[in-house]
């Protein structure tokens, strides 16, 4: 993989300068906020806005730590699958649509060292938008709540990034795949829509990487998790085959 | 009086949480409007007008679908 350090720098530092990384981390950073802010707070505004039906009010349960986790990863799960198909979606397809791609591969780079800087690159962003709202959500979840053992909430942080970057090379092998961003982004929504479907099967879904965010859950609040290996290590198998197969077409793409 | 003295003891607890939210949110949305207003940038589907109302009225997803998928160069 010729170059791919130098490839990767010139990757990190267009994250930079268009933003992109700090659009991400700002936008996980307000959702890891409102999650332990809703949990806290939508029972007293539901019961505010109730009023004189005081029968609904006592229906409404004590918010509890485990609601601000749900909430933290309910809404991480969807913006974050959200925002790693929109960081993997043009990242080959535009390159190829505008031909920068083939005057990058002039230099004295391999197409593998071009795919995996880029790849990284999106799992760099994923990375660091991830840990930012992980230690905005444990400290809102702290202050709100109570603390929860570093060490799970670091682990659900880990698988909640693990599942994100499986979305991420997915739609980076449908960019791969085709010449389009849009395209790109629909074989995204596809593969997350078929791996959501198969993680809903009773024996297969426990491996499934969406069966991460239940592992997760457990971790950060100190329950018995189950075996996490297993979806670790589907999770890690889909993203290695994605990349292998866009390594496979790109490298016969005419450009 | 004593349930107004209350809520307002409530709203100091909850405003030092809120206020990052606010910044953040207000960070986003200068950092979209200023890269909108950037006399090389160039837009797709709709124009700078349109993106600047989608930026400002759809909250946080309005900045997102700009900076990747509304700009020329996303």
């Amino acid at each position: 993989m010729s170059g791919f350090g130098l490839l990767l720098r010139k990757e990190l530092l267009e994250q930079t300068r268009t933003m992109r990384l700090y659009v991400v981390a700002i936008v996980f950073a307000l959702f890891a906020i409102i999650s332990p802010l809703t949990a806290k707070y939508l029972p007293d505004i539901v019961k505010a806005l109730a009023g004189s039906q005081l029968s609904l009010v006592g229906l409404i349960p004590t918010p509890t730590t485990a609601d601000a986790v749900d909430q933290f990863l309910k809404n991480l799960t969807q913006f974050g699958a959200l925002a790693a198909i929109l960081l993997a979606m043009g990242t080959v397809a535009t390159e190829k649509e505008r031909g920068t791609a083939a005057f990058v591969l002039t230099k004295p780079v391999s197409r593998a060292a071009f795919l995996a800087a880029k790849l990284v690159a999106i799992a760099t962003d994923l990375l660091v938008a991830t840990a930012v709202a992980g230690v905005l959500g444990y400290y809102y979840t702290a202050v709100l709540f109570e603390s929860l053992p570093v060490g799970g909430y670091a682990a659900m942080c880990a698988l909640l990034w693990l599942s994100l970057v499986v979305y991420a090379a997915l739609t980076f092998l449908g960019s791969t795949l085709t010449s389009s961003a849009a395209a790109g982004a629909g074989i995204g929504i596809v593969f997350l829509v078929v791996t959501g479907i198969v993680s809903a099967l009773p024996t297969v879904g426990q491996y499934m990487p969406e069966s991460l965010a239940v592992r997760a859950r457990a971790l950060a609040l100190g329950l018995p998790s189950g075996t996490v290996a297993a979806p670790v290590a589907v999770s890690v198998a889909i993203v290695l085959a994605a990349a292998l197969l866009a390594w496979l077409s790109f490298r016969r793409q005419e450009l | 009086m004593l349930d107004l003295g209350h809520q307002i003891d409530q709203l100091r607890q909850v405003l030092p949480l809120v206020l990052p939210l606010v910044v953040l949110q207000l960070a986003l949305l200068l950092l979209a409007i200023v890269d909108l207003f950037r006399e090389e940038r160039k837009v797709r589907f709709v124009g700078k007008p349109i993106w600047a109302l989608i930026i400002v009225f759809v909250n946080i997803v309005g900045p997102l679908a700009y900076f990747f998928v509304g700009r020329e160069d996303a």
